[in-house]
């Protein structure tokens, strides 16, 4: 009886290890990332490429993401992908960023928008870090608004309605904050099992996509005046 | 309109790729009660007024 309680007690101890080990590298990673990705959108606003770069990077990125990182996601390579996704998508977002800061009080406006990600983000993160709720219940409904939101882009890339842009743009903010307190949970509740890898890229990109329709909102209120 | 139409098939094709695991999701997404519904809400609401706050002072 005795050695069960033992057995038990170093499990759990091993458990906390495991998911206290897979948030720092999880975290660590992630600010490293994000930091080599604003560099390389800073590249991309000097080099001032034509917006279809934007179009490239994002494929190359996803097919990196989809085809390449799952195989790679157990080995050092891994690595390396990862730091080829998130490069590629930071150089895709120097045309967005380019023509964001040519508005009247752009600097502003994307300063504020990665100020206030930042904030988001943080307190998400330590929310759902703190009070260790389970939030894979909304799994299902973050998935269901993003193929909205999606559908609604495709639709709106011949409809060219701005207020329907502006709430795509609203919905986008709204899903990646939802997966951000999803992903956070499923960290914290999945015993260290999850791959750091894996779990870096989808905080990534839900920061990302956040951070561009901040960007979005706040330059159709503010960049005109 | 080249761009239009290349973005267009970038997200149809996302959308197919998504499409499986979004269906996976939903399906065996475990049930969440009100409170767990509240206790997630909370912070997103506070987060639309957080934006809108922003669309404010910018």
């Amino acid at each position: 009886m005795n050695s069960v309680h033992q057995y038990s007690v170093a499990r759990s101890q091993d458990t906390i290890l495991s998911t206290n080990k897979l948030i720092r590298n999880t975290y660590t990673l992630l600010s490293m990332t994000l930091f080599f990705s604003a560099i390389m959108a800073g590249v991309s606003v000097a080099l001032n490429p034509p917006p279809m770069i934007s179009l490239l990077c994002s494929v190359g990125a996803l097919g990196l993401l989809w085809f390449v990182l799952p195989k790679t996601a157990n080995s050092a390579s891994g690595l390396g992908v990862v730091f080829g996704i998130t490069g590629l998508l930071g150089f895709g977002l120097g045309p967005t960023l380019t023509m964001h800061l040519a508005l009247p009080n752009g600097p502003q406006v994307v300063m504020t928008a990665a100020g206030a990600t930042g904030v988001i983000f943080l307190a998400l993160s330590g929310y759902a870090l703190t009070t260790r709720k389970d939030f894979s219940f909304m799994g299902g409904f973050l998935m269901t608004g993003l193929i909205v939101a999606i559908v609604a882009m495709v639709a709106n890339i011949f409809l060219q309605i701005p207020i329907l842009s502006l709430a795509i743009s609203g919905a986008i903010a709204m899903v990646m904050s939802g997966f951000i307190l999803y992903d956070t949970s499923r960290m914290v509740h999945s015993d260290g099992q999850e791959n750091y890898l894996m779990m870096t890229v989808s905080l990534y990109l839900s920061i990302l996509n956040l951070f561009v329709s901040l960007m979005h909102i706040l330059g159709a209120f503010g960049g005109d005046d | 309109m080249m761009m239009h139409i290349l973005s267009a098939l970038f997200l149809v094709a996302l959308l197919v790729v998504l499409w499986p695991r979004a269906m996976q999701m939903i399906k065996h997404s475990p049930k969440g009660s009100g409170k767990d519904w509240m206790d997630a809400l909370l912070p997103l609401g506070l987060i639309v007024l957080f934006i809108i706050f922003l669309t404010t002072i910018v």
